[in-house]
């Protein structure tokens, strides 16, 4: 040790620069590893930009354009692509809304209560006659439909007696030149009677050229009389739903006969549809469950103010807000319209958006044009033939009986007939004992569990 | 310097330090070229720091000129965005069956039995043209106004401008037309199967298998002053005449229906195509003057000097004319449910209550019994029997029967007269009523009460019969449907007839002439005149008229009483001469001329000593003076003058509709 400590003293310079020229290489390699870390950490910065920009380069943009998959594109988004993007979005909506408003006006139509101020809830002045005047109007109603859809029965029997007394006498008069039927022979009375047959048969005949449809009262779902029971507000509104439902059926009839052949005037004769033997519509579930209490008024006063489960308000709660005062629950139109195809091959069920309804209808059609009928009924409103069960018709009965057929083979068809009606212009008008059994404003956790359709 | 003893490293440290230095600096620069460990990953490469910063340059110039506004790029959407409401409606309106027919799986035996009249929709239809009538004749004829019109229509009194204090008599124009019943039912039933398209027949029980006429115009046209026609005016029903005219403007299925059950019945038929006139003293218009007119006897003959065969001759005409009248008015009477008797006041007010209370609507309102059809029962028949009448109906009635009796005795008194004059003589019967099932033809009428006298008319006809195709759009395919506005189907209109003049209501007949002898040694004639005054006609002979005499002058008071008659004239005889184409008593001619005219008419003695007119004209003076004085309260029956009955559809004021 002592020779190289001495070396050292020697060679002081030597040894230091030595150190210091080691130390420094090991300083240097250590500071430049730093250096190379930090100089890599902004590079790998920089690099990290670069990758900035190519995302910014391939920013996605994804249009979901109704009726096709959603596209996905990878362009730079630029004020030109926001303002396209802007201009389809706005294009789409425009689109949507303007679907969305013919289709509001396609169910809606003109259907409106047939005394205005009564639903949602009436005045408490009127709560006693509500019925009544709802009865009234609502039979008054159905008759001016069957007026407007031109639908009629066969000729009463004293006409067609008093024209065939007219024809009898002028056969036996004029033609045969005799004075009474007294005098005329087993040939003569034949042939007369032949002839007379042959008018009867045209008396029936110009009738059914005359009107639509045969279609009377007695073939409807008319109300029954509120004497006989009195109706809760929920079944005054059913049975209003069950009148646009039925005007939306026969005008749907008239639509298909109007469309008929040479353009000339429909006629039973001339039309598809030559009588309707029956329109049944099944109680709305709400109806069901807003029976009206034991007693004479407990009825009546259900849903009038009384609270949903059709109990009455304790006497000295508040009085019940004004119904106009209360706002409709929004509908929010962006839910999905679930579907169920258990129900029907439509899958159609109520849901937040719409309620559906059916109706059987029981008609005599032509045979062969059976899918004008159906082209009318989706034609006239949002309604579906769900199941067609057909059997022959006999058209030598019903002309016994005054109804005229035609030539064509005719069959007695039953329909089951599915509706939409949208809950956006719907639900203003609902008691809240409806909106309430429909579970309008809550939301659907599951379909099946949804308000059963009618 | 020693360097013995300085080992070799020692000697050559300096080197050793730079020889290492330099190793190591070399090691470095080995390092940093081959491990690069300044280098980063940039796009699965390694790049060093210039490459990183070249390509971010690079990078950040690409996006920034992307970014830049004027840039463009790829659409966002390949071609149109497709906007369902291009559809929407579309689909709405569409259908949704994929056929629109269904496959017919069983036959129709419908199309083989029921009738083509229960079973087709509109089809074509052949549309009648209905021809036009044929004028036969304007008749003038003159009679007195019954008190009672005049009281029930006081307007008439301003037509006719009656002199107060004066009778009412009238002088009217009866034009007649004949009209071709079955070509108008051919019409009716006619069909065009063979054309493209095919025309069917129209289906009869839309008519009832009939023709119903509705209305019978006749338009009258008068001659101008300069030679011209003026233009036509409807000829107006009479006050009270039944007629559908006011009605046919506004018609609908009520009118229709209405006019079934009324032309069912024979009077109302008879009022519209062949009807009475307004009830008058003497009665001297009846449909068998019209009816009877081909008849042989009416017609003049020639060489008949007989004035028994003459007389025998005069009287089966009236007995013809009067048998046709009876079968009317008997057929009528039937109609009402009559013969009908006025009953005492205290039974027609109980009658009444038992009407109003018990009958419903009975008379003109009841359809004739249901029967028939298929339904079974049998048909009563004519109207009314045994039900109760409307009031109007029942007044009809009675003076028809009244007027029957009347007649029943005047045909009774001439069959004795034929009788006694001719005891082998077969007298025919009258003209059957008309029967518009039954007969070919038919003659129509309608009567003019607005005519002045001194003018000259001529008359139109035509026919309205009731339209089939009315109030049966729906039946009609779109190009016929216009067919079912009109509730009457016009004829054409008929040729005009010959001019005719109201003549004054004096009629003249030269009954005899002489070519020489009277005063002047010009010739001499014997006139007789008639004029119908105050409800009977008046005769005037005047003999040993000459030439420039004016014929006529106002009789004298007669010592019975009755006032003096005017049968003054406006014309006078030119001349009396020979006629050198004839030989005999027949060839002597009389020249006349109007006052105020030109013209020269030429009068035939014979002829009109023959005439039929003149035949009647001498009957109604005869009856007038056989008939016995009336009491004054008997013209209206036992009780009083009944009302004239309102009978429906009465005609507007004269020259139109």
């Amino acid at each position: 040790m002592k020779p190289v400590l001495d070396w050292v003293k020697s060679n002081v310079l030597v040894v230091v620069l030595g150190v210091v020229a080691i130390g420094s290489l090991a300083a240097g390699w250590f500071f430049s590893g730093s250096m190379a870390e930090a100089s890599r950490t902004k590079l790998d910065a920089r690099v990290k930009k670069l990758n900035d920009l190519a995302s910014i380069e391939k920013g996605n943009i994804s249009l979901a354009i109704p009726g096709r998959e959603p596209t996905a594109r990878q362009v730079v988004v630029n004020q030109t692509v926001l303002d396209e993007y802007k201009r389809i979005t706005d294009l789409l909506k425009g689109d949507a809304d303007q679907v969305h408003k013919l289709s509001l006006e396609r169910n809606r139509r003109d259907h409106k209560p047939v005394i205005e101020n009564v639903f949602p809830q009436p005045a408490a002045d009127k709560k006693d006659v509500i019925a009544f005047a709802v009865h009234k109007e609502l039979m008054a109603a159905y008759q001016r439909l069957l007026k407007d859809v031109n639908a009629g029965a066969p000729p009463a029997p004293e006409a067609v007696a008093e024209t065939l007394a007219r024809r009898d006498s002028q056969y036996i008069e004029s033609t045969l030149k005799k004075a009474s039927r007294a005098q005329l022979d087993p040939k003569e009375l034949s042939d007369l009677t032949e002839d007379l047959t042959r008018s009867r048969l045209a008396v029936y005949g110009e009738q059914a050229q005359k009107i639509t449809v045969y279609a009377g009262m007695d073939a409807l779902d008319l109300p029954p009389s509120p004497e006989l029971k009195k109706p809760t507000l929920g079944q005054l509104y059913d049975w209003q739903w069950k009148f646009w439902l039925t005007k939306d059926i026969f005008e749907a009839i008239a639509d298909a006969s109007s469309k008929s052949g040479d353009g000339g005037t429909a006629s039973v004769l001339k039309g598809p549809v030559k009588r309707v033997l029956s329109i049944r519509i099944p109680d709305m579930a709400f109806v069901a469950k807003s029976a009206p209490q034991s007693g004479s008024f407990g009825g009546m006063n259900s849903g009038f103010g009384a609270n949903a489960d059709g109990t009455q308000p304790p006497a000295d709660a508040a009085p019940a807000a004004d119904p106009a005062a209360a706002a409709a629950p929004v509908i929010d139109l962006t839910q999905e319209a679930t579907r169920d195809y258990k129900r029907s091959f439509t899958g159609r069920v109520s849901n937040p958006i719409y309620d559906v309804r059916s109706a059987k209808v029981v008609l005599v059609v032509e045979t062969a044009r059976l899918p004008e009928l159906f082209d009318a009924l989706a034609r006239r409103n949002f309604m579906t033939v769900l199941e067609t069960a057909v059997r022959p018709a006999d058209p030598f009965a019903a002309a016994r009986d005054g109804f005229i057929y035609g030539k064509a083979h005719v069959s007695e068809v039953t329909l089951m007939v599915e509706s939409i009606w949208l809950r956006e212009w719907t639900v203003p008008m609902m008691p809240s004992e409806v909106r309430t059994a429909l579970g309008v404003g809550a939301p659907v956790a599951d379909p099946a569990a949804a308000a059963p359709a009618g | 310097m020693k360097i013995k003893g300085i080992p070799f490293w020692e000697q050559h440290i300096e080197k050793f330090i730079l020889g290492g230095f330099g190793v190591v600096l070399l090691g470095v620069g080995a390092m940093q070229v081959i491990m690069r460990p300044t280098d980063v990953t940039l796009e699965n490469r390694p790049a060093g720091p210039d490459e990183v910063e070249k390509a971010l340059k690079a990078r950040a110039d690409a996006v920034a000129a992307k970014l830049a506004a004027s840039a463009t790029s790829a659409p966002l959407v390949e071609g149109e965005v497709p906007l369902a409401m291009k559809t929407f409606p579309n689909a709405l309106d569409g259908g949704v069956s994929p056929r629109t027919t269904l496959p017919i799986t069983a036959p129709s035996l419908a199309a083989a039995i029921l009738p083509s009249e229960a079973s087709v929709a509109a089809a074509r239809y052949y549309e009648p043209r209905m021809l036009a009538p044929r004028m036969v004749t304007v008749r003038q004829e003159s009679d007195t106004l019954d008190e009672t019109v005049l009281n029930q229509h006081p307007d008439l009194a301003t037509v006719f401008h009656f002199e107060p204090g004066q009778p009412h008599d009238i002088t009217w124009f009866v034009p007649v037309a004949e009209v071709s019943v079955a070509m108008m039912v051919d019409e009716l039933h006619r069909a065009m199967e063979n054309d493209k398209p095919p025309l069917l027949a129209i289906p009869t029980l839309w008519y009832n298998d009939a023709l119903w006429v509705v209305d019978v115009v006749f338009e009258r046209q008068e001659l101008q002053e300069d030679g011209s026609w003026g233009a036509p005016a409807v000829v107006a029903v009479l006050p009270d005449q039944f007629s559908f005219r006011a009605e046919i403007e506004k018609a609908g299925i009520d009118l229709r229906d209405e006019m079934f059950r009324l032309l069912a019945q024979k009077d109302k038929v008879l009022s519209i195509l062949q009807p009475d006139f307004l009830p008058t003293k003497g009665n001297t218009f009846s449909a068998g003057l019209i009816l009877n007119a081909d008849e042989p006897t009416e017609k003049v003959t020639s060489g008949q000097t007989d004035p028994e065969a003459r007389k025998l001759n005069s009287l089966k005409q009236s007995h013809s004319r009067k048998l046709t009248e009876r079968d009317r008015l008997a057929e009528q009477v039937k109609e009402l449910g009559g013969p009908c008797e006025p009953t005492k006041p205290d039974e027609r007010d109980r009658n009444k209550k038992e009407g109003a209370e018990g009958g419903g609507d009975g008379g003109s309102g009841s359809p004739k019994a249901p029967g028939g059809g298929g339904l079974g029962g049998g048909m009563s028949g004519g109207k009314n029997k045994g039900q109760p009448r409307e009031k109007e109906d029942l007044d009809k009635c009675i003076r028809l029967t009244r007027r029957l009796k009347n007649l029943e005795n005047e045909i009774e008194k001439l069959e004795d007269d034929i009788k006694r004059l001719a005891p082998a003589e077969t007298l025919d019967g009258g003209k059957d009523v008309l029967d518009l099932a039954k007969d070919k033809k038919i003659l129509v009428w309608a009567h003019d009460i607005w005519v002045k006298p001194g003018e000259t008319y001529r008359y139109t006809c035509r026919i309205d019969s009731y339209n089939p195709f009315f109030a049966r759009r729906r039946q009609l395919v779109p190009e016929q449907q216009r067919l079912s506005d009109p509730f009457a189907l016009a004829s054409a209109v008929s040729e005009p007839s010959k001019p005719v003049t109201v003549e004054p209501p004096v009629a003249i007949f030269v009954t005899e002439a002489q070519p020489n002898g009277g005063t002047l040694g010009l010739g001499r004639a014997t006139v007789e005149l008639y004029r119908f005054f105050d409800g009977a006609r008046r005769a005037e002979k005047i003999s040993n008229v000459q030439p420039g005499d004016r014929i006529g002058r106002v009789s004298e008071k007669r010592r019975d009483g009755s006032p003096s008659i005017d049968f003054t004239t406006d014309w006078f005889v030119v001349d009396i001469v020979e006629d050198g184409a004839s030989e005999g008593k027949g060839s002597v001619r009389v020249l006349l001329r109007r006052i105020d005219e030109d013209r020269i008419v030429v009068r035939d003695p014979m002829s009109d000593e023959a005439s039929s007119d003149r035949a009647r004209f001498d009957d109604e003076v005869e009856a007038a003076k056989n008939a016995p004085a009336k009491p004054a309260n008997q013209e209206g029956g036992e009780e009083g003058a009944p009302e004239l009955p309102q009978i429906p559809g009465s005609g507007s004021g004269p020259g139109g509709k």
